[in-house]
């Protein structure tokens, strides 16, 4: 699929600071962040279940992406889909694949550079043994491609991966065999996305160029020859958030039914997720040649700070994210008018007795350390001692409170960072 | 002209230098492109991008810094060594001017 | 140790990079000192330190050519690395320039590690549960060290007081603790 294409069916709603693929949200996200959310999920569910539960949401999220791109560009044959889903799927930084499916489903997938596999090689391979494939996202979407290519049922197609980067295989390989796969759920699209109306909070001259820039960056960011996005020193995915929220949300419906002691460790495991995402995806696109073209060098300046963060989280589909209130080294609140994890509960499961936005909140109480502890002036090294130092243990120095959440049924989601001791 | 490595998880693969102060990015970007490096297309306004021997070469005009991004490919043991190159390249670049 | 006594320690060792000190048996950074910015994780190193001269010390055991002041010398292509047990509950990890003479690094060597058993403190062994050193040892090596506790709770049930209090545990629980940290670290089995 050439960049025209692909173009041509994306779309950014500056209102809402969200970005879809036709009518499927997406969010960028890094591998740092990639690799933590899936971890998660398999903590909380086990490899097993996890696997299973993060390939059926893959599944069901590429389906619906699958359906409106063979639409749009009029694929009727198998072969045409199936070219024109690899391609697609090797833009958004995913990797590049090999699908060779039977009629009936039974086939295989291969890849030498698989996101998942690869990366989690880069940034484990060296420290950890790792006894399970970590390529759910690609038979998932392989799954959802040949389900669609040949027309078949949803939820008759089963992924085992064979091979995989992250056991120190020499490529990924899927086998796809008929079998009993958990039935295809429904996925939010744009038009069910329920949002309220924008709001404007601190700083926004400042911030809306920023966007309109990254925006115009990243329509122009596609996967190399080998499927893979590099950008901002990190490797990025133009992501699904149907997949994360699905995946997020299940583990935590179920963690807090069968564990609830423990139902705690779940939510802050999923707000670290926010901040592991905010030190490194936001983190290195500020440190990153890409920013300092656009922006230039970087103040210790925590306001100013924020608002690149801000701009950072509305160009890369996170939703409208503002700070209506700011006190340097005392108060943030970070409030969402949209964000992508609230719509998506509220459409599967109803109203929430509980907050449910997690990245959201992890991300808030990230913004204000990374506003006020971090000297970018000095360009620190984003590695594994620097975020010890920040998000580890009693050092972190600030504490968040949720006061709305969209997934509550309030009108927007406002976190309050307060700075503690 | 010094060779930084950029300290993150991904092992070896990102590495910068700034050009001396003064040097003119679009002069010397077509320099390096004489000297065998393919200009790959623009993503930002500002920012030139060059790819030689499979390795991105990033240039931030308003700074003189370049990024030097490692094909991913590259083992381990090697990419230490392949930024080394790299590097070299590049001071040969900006005090060599003929190809 | 504080941090000026280790600086003093190595005072007027210019080719001297880095210095670790590390608690045996449970390979627990003690101490380190470092010259100037770098990018080490003082942690992670220290701890492979300890690993390898244990290894290295039941390699000679087994080959009968142990001895209490060996020294493991490492070359690689920047740097040298040597290794001492400089009593049994401490080893440290000296880094010096790759080209500094291999007699003068003996002889800092010496030097050094005669300063820094003068502040060592006198240790006597404990027999900690192994809960507790269960729990250190998936601090020490997962991958995401700031989740590990978390993720221990969520795959065991556990709650973070009771692992932060694992010495109270049952052996069942420990099992289960067990079993999270192989996953945690790829190991088939956990030899502490």
């Amino acid at each position: 699929m050439d960049p025209d294409a692909i173009a041509a069916i994306r779309t950014h709603d500056d209102q809402r600071g969200l970005s879809f693929f036709g009518e499927t949200p997406y969010v960028y996200h890094c591998h740092h962040y990639n690799l933590f959310h899936d971890q998660t999920i398999d903590d909380v569910l086990g490899e097993e279940r996890g696997a299973q539960v993060r390939t059926a949401a893959a599944r069901d999220a590429f389906r619906q992406l699958l359906h409106d791109c063979f639409t749009a560009a009029r694929a009727q044959t198998p072969a045409e889909r199936i070219d024109l889903a690899q391609s697609l799927f090797a833009a958004m930084g995913h990797g590049k694949t090999a699908i060779e499916a039977d009629p009936d489903g039974q086939g295989r997938i291969t890849g030498s550079h698989l996101h998942y596999g690869l990366c989690w090689r880069e940034k484990y391979g060296q420290k950890v043994k790792r006894f399970d494939p970590v390529d759910a996202v690609t038979a998932g979407f392989g799954i959802a491609a040949i389900e669609l290519a040949h027309r078949l049922h949803s939820g008759e197609l089963m992924a085992v991966e064979k091979q995989c980067l992250a056991l120190r295989d020499p490529q990924c390989e899927i086998e796809l065999s008929r079998g009993e796969a958990p039935r295809p759920a429904e996925v939010l699209q744009k038009s069910t996305m329920r949002s309220s109306p924008a709001q404007k909070g601190l700083w926004e001259d400042q911030i809306e160029p920023i966007v309109q820039g990254l925006l115009q960056f990243l329509g122009g960011v596609a996967g190399d020859e080998r499927g893979l996005v590099q950008a901002f020193n990190v490797f990025v995915t133009a992501h699904l958030s149907n997949y994360y929220n699905a995946t997020i949300f299940e583990a935590m419906h179920e963690l807090e039914r069968t564990s609830p002691a423990v139902a705690g460790s779940g939510q802050k495991l999923f707000r670290e997720a926010g901040h592991v995402c905010v030190f490194n995806t936001f983190g290195n696109i500020l440190l990153s040649p890409e920013w300092e073209s656009l922006v230039g060098p970087l103040p210790d300046d925590p306001e100013a700070i924020t608002a690149f963060n801000l701009a950072i989280a509305r160009s890369l589909g996170f939703g409208h994210w503002l700070v209506p209130e700011f006190e340097v080294g005392k108060r943030l609140v970070l409030r969402t008018t949209t964000n992508y994890e609230a719509p998506f509960y509220i459409n599967r499961y109803g109203v929430a007795d509980r907050p449910r936005c997690y990245v959201t909140e992890g991300a808030a109480l990230a913004f204000a350390v990374l506003a006020h502890r971090v000297r970018w002036s000095s360009k620190p090294s984003l590695d594994q001692n620097f975020y010890d130092s920040l998000f580890r243990g009693a050092g972190l120095g600030w504490d968040t409170e949720v006061v709305k959440d969209q997934a509550r049924g309030d009108d927007v989601t406002e976190i309050v960072v307060t700075k503690t001791g | 002209m010094e060779l930084r490595r950029v300290v993150n998880c991904l092992k070896l693969l990102n590495w910068e230098t700034y050009l001396p102060e003064g040097c003119p990015v679009d002069d010397w970007s077509e320099r390096f492109v004489s000297r065998g490096a393919e200009r790959l297309p623009d993503r930002m306004p500002g920012l030139t991008r060059l790819r030689w021997k499979g390795h991105e070469v990033l240039v931030v005009e308003r700074s003189g810094r370049v990024a030097i991004r490692l094909d991913v490919d590259t083992p381990h043991p090697e990419r230490r060594h392949a930024a080394e190159r790299v590097f070299q390249m590049i001071v040969d670049v900006t005090r060599r001017p003929g190809p | 140790m504080s941090r000026s006594v280790l600086e003093q320690a190595v005072v007027g060792v210019a080719s001297l990079k880095a210095i670790f000190i590390t608690a045996m048996p449970d390979c627990l950074l003690y101490d380190a000192w470092q010259r100037g910015e770098s990018d080490l994780d003082v942690s992670d190193v220290a701890s492979y330190f300890g690993d390898l001269v244990r290894s290295n010390r039941e390699g000679l055991k087994a080959l009968g050519s142990w001895s209490s002041d060996m020294l493991v010398t490492i070359e690689s292509a920047d740097t040298l690395v040597v290794l001492q047990e400089i009593n049994e509950h401490f080893v440290c990890g000296s880094i010096f320039d790759r080209d500094a003479p291999l007699g003068m690094v003996r002889l800092h060597l010496k030097r050094m590690v005669e300063r820094i058993l003068e502040q060592l403190p006198k240790i006597e062994a404990e027999e900690r549960p192994r809960g507790v050193r269960l729990v250190e040892f998936v601090r020490r090596y997962a991958p995401d060290p700031h989740a590990a506790i978390l993720r221990i709770s969520v795959r065991t049930g556990l709650t973070t007081e009771q692992l932060d209090a694992a010495e109270n545990l049952q052996d069942a629980d420990i099992d289960k603790i067990e079993a999270a940290a192989r996953r945690i670290l790829g190991l088939n089995q956990i030899n502490l």
